[in-house]
């Protein structure tokens, strides 16, 4: 465990893969947008603006992706005390709130022309504002704390509140009634969409995922980096500042 | 070697920690939630306001189908009024509606509709909203089976 | 459904906006994190010069 999540190591990994990363990601957004907008046909009752679900559910799903990147690595940060993993949910989090206020703003100009609505307070559209907050507090967390280990601690359980709170977002829709549809992807009985609709949708939740692993790489060596910078700063000093 | 050992312990003891809180809080939610299911809810259907027996002019939202065929809509002074039945399967409740529908309004699929029932059982709405199934198809698809006659439009089920 | 094109653009637009922003600033980041590590390296190594002398 702890040998492949030493620091230096993690730079070297990260380093050779990373060119692959972002290639790919570069390659799945071309494929997925030209699938998106040109090769999947239009919905019988939507026409074309059903296409807004090929930004909407890639970003709702990395929302919730993002948080269990922060829930694990919390987990392991608090159980295994390993500073890497504390760095990997702390560089996940503002990703994370971003895609959720993707979610909420691409859903809303969904709802307005399919709904009639903007905004309702149904228990998916109110359980995703809700992970905002989460994702906000967290960062928030990180910001005031200076203590970085304490930080860490009271991050971690955070993470582990708002856990419960990615459980309700996935069932809400079938837990209670609400105005957002069931699940169309992962369900029991198979998706309810088909053809180059499916190849599309799949082709841009690929894409929005090889983007957020790509990103997280460079975050975690950024993090990474800023503790050398830190204890070689203390060493320059002479424990000046 | 005693060291490794205790360190180990309280691993264990963090990871406990964890998993103990995680299943007190999911329990806590868990019951705040089941104990607010009346509030979280976003519609009542036809069934359940006929069972409910709410009282005239009490606001609430109504969920269910459109009927077949029971969509019909006219002008008077400039004024869109649309009227149609909302269905369940089971129960039914006449709606009208001063205003423009959405653009995924239809006969066979969901509404949600906002307003309240006046004395003779009819529910005027202040705001409808439709709501899409989970179902994505292409046009060329549906005009095909239409074609061969193997298309049938939603049956409220 | 041409009315609704507004609706389209713009999700597709705050796609672009959030993607974009996002690795722009993460990647500014660890630029400038890499040539502050330099930096620090090149003192470090210009003090240990001096001292040498």
């Amino acid at each position: 465990m702890h040998k492949f999540a030493n620091p230096a190591r993690f730079m070297r990994l990260s380093n050779m893969f990373l060119p692959w990363c972002t290639g790919f990601t570069v390659l799945l957004f071309a494929l997925g947008l030209y699938y998106a907008l040109f090769l999947a046909p239009e919905d019988y009752q939507m026409g074309n603006t059903y296409r807004i679900i090929f930004i909407h559910v890639p970003a709702a799903y990395m929302a919730q992706f993002g948080y269990g990147v922060i829930a694990v690595a919390s987990a392991v940060g608090f159980i295994w005390k390993h500073p890497l993993a504390d760095q990997a949910a702390r560089a996940t989090a503002p990703m994370g709130a971003a895609f959720t206020a993707l979610a909420l703003v691409t859903g809303s100009l969904w709802g307005k022309p399919m709904w009639g609505t903007f905004w309702i307070w149904d228990a998916r559209l109110t359980s995703m504002l809700i992970l905002f907050f989460v994702y906000l507090g967290y960062i928030a967390v990180w910001q005031t704390i200076e203590d970085q280990t304490r930080a860490a601690k009271i991050a971690a359980i955070v993470a582990v509140v708002g856990l419960v709170n990615v459980i309700i977002i996935k069932f809400s829709v079938d837990w209670w009634n609400t105005l957002h549809q069931p699940a169309s992807l992962i369900r029991l009985d198979g998706p309810t969409i088909g053809g180059d609709m499916l190849a599309a949708l799949l082709l841009m939740i690929g894409a929005f995922n090889m983007f957020f692993i790509t990103l997280l790489m460079w975050r975690i060596q950024s993090l990474i980096l800023r503790k050398r910078i830190r204890s070689l700063r203390m060493q320059i000093g002479g424990g000046q500042d | 070697m005693k060291k490794g050992l205790k360190a180990g312990a309280r691993k264990k003891r963090r990871m406990y920690l964890l998993l103990t809180s995680l299943a007190v809080l999911g329990l806590a939610v868990l019951l705040v939630l089941n104990a607010l299911e009346d509030s979280i809810r976003l519609f009542y259907d036809p069934t359940e306001i006929a069972e409910k027996g709410i009282k005239p002019g009490q606001n609430f939202r109504l969920g269910g189908l459109v009927a077949d065929g029971s969509f019909e809509t006219h002008e008077t002074d400039s004024i869109l009024v649309n009227k149609f039945i909302v269905s369940d399967g089971n129960e039914t409740v006449a709606v009208i509606y001063e205003g423009l529908l959405p653009d995924l309004f239809r006969e066979g699929q969901g509404v949600v509709a906002e307003g309240a029932m006046n004395g003779s059982g009819v529910f005027i709405a202040t705001e409808v909203l439709a709501k899409h199934d989970e179902n994505y198809m292409p046009k060329e698809v549906i005009d095909s089976l239409k074609k061969r006659g193997q298309w049938q439009e939603d049956d409220p089920s | 459904m041409a009315p609704n094109e507004i609706y389209i653009v713009s999700s597709y637009v705050a796609g672009a906006i959030v993607l974009i922003g996002l690795a722009v600033a993460s990647w500014r980041a660890k630029k400038q994190d890499e040539n502050d590590l330099r930096e620090l390296e090149k003192q470090l190594r210009e003090l240990s010069d001096k001292s040498d002398i």
